[in-house]
């Protein structure tokens, strides 16, 4: 009986060493990890081992290593993801509007709203001197570089899609890679687990790969009775226990525009994303950007148009043979990405219409165009559109409707900069709940250290002391 | 709630980027002087700021084109003095013709000769290389001795108008467009409109001193009244287009320093208040960055054994 309990004391005491070595290599993962990203502070939790029985009483047998715990709160990392596809949605929106507005370079004096004012006024000046080749030829220069302010615009708007189109290629592969991730760190998970014990840092890496998925898409996820976890987006399975499935990037025709979807790759099935980075991309690609597109081009249209209604009814400068230039477009092009001076005007200053067009009509009944030299109604005319309410049924100049593109597109990036400033205060609440649960407190782990080490020597204290007594135990024999 | 390590670093992260974010967009205003560097930071300023540019551009033009008209209104005025002094001289001379009997009537038509040439020359006066009196045929030279009718006189005009009535115009506000010219025939050749043929009153009288037609003199003194005044009515509405250009000048000046005060209201930096609010920003983030360094670094550990 002696020679049991000294065993059974033996074997409490080092139970108890184990343990406690056990808590301090728990204790020392946790230190060593304290700035590892979304890792999860473990803690092992101990148990008094099972009892022995006697005849007379029930003996303790020391303590067990039950298992070793992760602390994770798995409904706060739902509410998190959804609002980091929220935020990460909202930030790359307002960067996108930030680029627009520097393409666009208003207010400034080198912009396309001054080139429109001058442009105008150039035809009053021109007004003034119709005789003159000069003022023909500052107002040629002048529709020149308001014509190309139009196609640069529109051009860097194009440009703008296509670097997104890019983006949105990488950031597809980007989600196929974390599927992918996935997909593997369910298979080792299930093995680790299915021997017992827990997989506690292959689950904090799942997790960190589905927050950055979360970044990218608004993801549904849920974790099976196996401990794989299914993931799906915009109502299509990516991730099922083993298998990713991969998307793709699809461009389309819509109303005479490129757009572009998301599909699996093989089965061609529709992503609809509604959040995320991947939703901001295709958002900009396929509304904001063409927005603005149309709207500028509904400018340059109405200027192309409106000018040359009234250009056409005037004459130029007598040209060579003493026939008048008329009838001649001043624009050529139909919006912004092609607008520019008539080949007419191009070729000759004189083909520049200032002057009302007159009639004569010989004995015969033969008619001549011809004109007054000093006349310039057509060029008032024309400087006149600069105020004349020609769009919006009458309610809006040509300079105003640019000037509304601009209100809209101030108004436009104000919201998703203030949308992203409060998703952002939202997102750090979520950020701090979660840290506060499964993050690893310096002070804490110290603590424990202290707390383990002192059980460690109080263990080893009762081994030494046992030691002793079975020493005089031997000795006594 | 449990503080951890990571949190505490991250707290004061933020805290000092929103910091920075603050004196950076102060510094950005400061350094170009602008309130509004993108139509984000202002929508409504924007296109208010953008409108008022316009405006600004829109009035200029207007002060160019107001310029340009009251320089052709005052050559228009000089021209008409000098039609005005060669008739009072011609008026002289026939008043001598008629009431001295000794004078040499010969002398005085061919003296009268020369003052209808001088007269021709006024009514082809050019400004910046346009004939001002030819109505909108500006290249054309309005006004030509008829040699033949001179020589062989049938009873036509002495002098052709090869001009047109038309008027060239100029734009002098939003709402005001002016016809600038005089076309000559409202000075010169009126006969059609109820007025007389000063070129011809003028020949006439020297027909009537070569011919020695005293009757014909006399009566010549009376026509040359009724060429005076309407030299003098041309004049006086010359005036008045004069001064309504005057009239929008002002307004312009003074428009152009409202509009001004406006634009700078809303485009512009006021520095006093921007560089207070960057001195304070600053302060505080002098403030995030102390703070943060004492918050970062102690634990449990500084003080274990």
């Amino acid at each position: 009986m002696a020679v049991t309990g000294i065993r059974s004391a033996f074997n409490s005491a080092t139970s108890g060493l184990h343990a406690q070595l056990t808590g301090l290599n728990v204790t020392g993962h946790n230190i060593a990890n304290v700035n590892t990203e979304g890792y999860s502070r473990q803690n092992v939790v101990l148990a008094a081992s099972d009892p022995m029985r006697t005849v007379k009483f029930v003996f303790g047998t020391g303590v067990t290593e039950q298992a070793i715990r992760r602390t994770r709160d798995a409904f706060i990392d739902q509410q998190y993801r959804i609002q980091l596809s929220n935020l990460s949605m909202n930030q790359m929106l307002e960067a996108d509007m930030e680029e627009l507005q520097t393409i666009f370079n208003e207010p400034s004096e080198t912009g396309l709203r001054y080139q429109l004012s001058a442009f105008f006024d150039g035809w009053q000046e021109l007004a003034n001197d119709p005789e003159s080749e000069v003022t023909r030829y500052n107002i040629r220069e002048s529709a020149k570089v308001l014509a190309e302010s139009f196609q640069r615009v529109d051009e860097q708007m194009n440009i703008m899609g296509d670097n997104i189109d890019f983006e949105l290629e990488l950031k597809v592969k980007e989600m196929n890679d974390l599927g992918r991730k996935i997909a593997d760190l369910n298979i080792k998970i299930n093995t680790v687990e299915s021997g017992g014990s827990q997989a506690n840092d292959l689950r904090d890496e799942r997790d960190r790969n589905l927050d950055s998925l979360a970044n990218l898409a608004d993801i549904v996820y849920a974790e099976g009775s196996n401990g794989q976890i299914n993931v799906s987006a915009g109502g299509v399975t990516l991730v099922s226990g083993a298998s990713s499935l991969p998307i793709e990037v699809e461009t389309y025709q819509s109303a005479g525009e490129l757009k572009v979807r998301l599909k699996t790759m093989g089965q061609k099935l529709e992503v609809t994303v509604n959040n995320g980075e991947l939703k901001a991309l295709a958002k900009v690609r396929n509304e904001i950007i063409p927005k603005y597109r149309e709207a500028l081009d509904s400018v340059a249209e109405a200027l192309i148009s409106e000018v040359n209604n009234i250009h056409k009814q005037g004459v130029g400068l007598k040209g060579s043979l003493n026939e008048i230039p008329h009838n001649n477009k001043f624009f050529s092009g139909t919006d912004a990405s092609d607008i520019w001076i008539s080949t007419a005007v191009e070729n000759d200053v004189s083909a520049i219409a200032v002057a009302e067009r007159v009639e004569v009509k010989d004995e015969y009944g033969n008619v001549t165009i011809t004109g007054m030299a000093g006349n310039n109604k057509i060029g008032l005319q024309i400087g006149e559109l600069k105020r004349s309410l020609v769009l919006n049924n009458h309610t809006a100049s040509i300079p105003d409707s640019f000037n509304v593109i601009i209100g809209d597109l101030g108004i436009e990036a104000n919201k998703y900069k203030d949308l992203a400033l409060n998703q952002d205060s939202m997102l750090n609440q979520f950020r701090n709940i979660r840290e506060s649960s499964s993050g690893v407190s310096l002070d804490e782990e110290f603590t424990n250290l202290i707390k383990y080490q002192r059980a460690y020597q109080a263990s080893a204290r009762v081994i030494t002391t046992v030691s002793e007594m079975y020493e005089t135990l031997v000795t006594m024999v | 709630m449990r503080i951890t390590d990571s949190f505490r670093t991250r707290s004061v992260i933020e805290q000092l980027n929103t910091g920075r974010e603050r004196v950076t967009d102060l510094q950005e205003k400061l350094a170009t002087g602008k309130r509004i560097n993108r139509p984000s930071d202002d929508p409504l300023g924007a296109t208010t700021s953008l409108r008022l540019r316009s405006l600004l551009e829109s009035n200029k033009q207007f002060e160019d084109n107001i310029i340009d008209s009251i320089s052709h209104l005052e050559t228009t005025e000089t021209a008409l003095n000098d039609v005005h002094t060669i008739l009072l001289d011609i008026k002289d001379i026939a008043t001598r013709g008629a009431n001295d009997a000794t004078i040499d009537r010969d002398d005085l038509a061919s003296n009268v000769d020369l003052l209808l040439d001088n007269m021709i020359e006024v009514g082809n006066t050019k400004f910046q290389g346009k004939y001002i009196f030819g109505g909108t045929k500006t290249l054309t030279k309005p006004y030509q001795l008829n040699k033949n009718e001179r020589n062989f006189p049938t009873g036509d005009p002495i002098v052709n108008n090869y001009g047109n009535m038309e008027y060239v115009q100029r734009q002098l506000n939003e709402n005001t467009i002016i016809d600038l010219n005089t076309p000559g025939s409202t000075i010169f050749d009126k006969e059609a409109q109820g007025g007389v043929n000063t070129f011809n009153i003028i020949n006439d009288l020297r027909v009537a001193l070569e011919s020695d037609n005293s009757e014909n003199i006399r009566n010549s003194i009376d026509k040359l009244s009724s060429a005076l005044d309407q030299s003098l009515k041309a004049f006086t509405e010359v005036g008045l287009k004069k001064q309504i250009a005057i009239f929008n000048q002002d307004r312009f000046s003074a428009q152009n320093i409202n509009v001004k005060t406006k634009l700078s209201s809303i485009e512009d930096t006021d520095f006093g208040e921007a560089f207070i609010q960057f001195k304070t920003e600053e302060n505080a983030l002098n403030s995030a960055l102390s703070a943060g360094a004492r918050v970062i670094s102690p634990s449990l550990g500084d003080y274990l054994r």
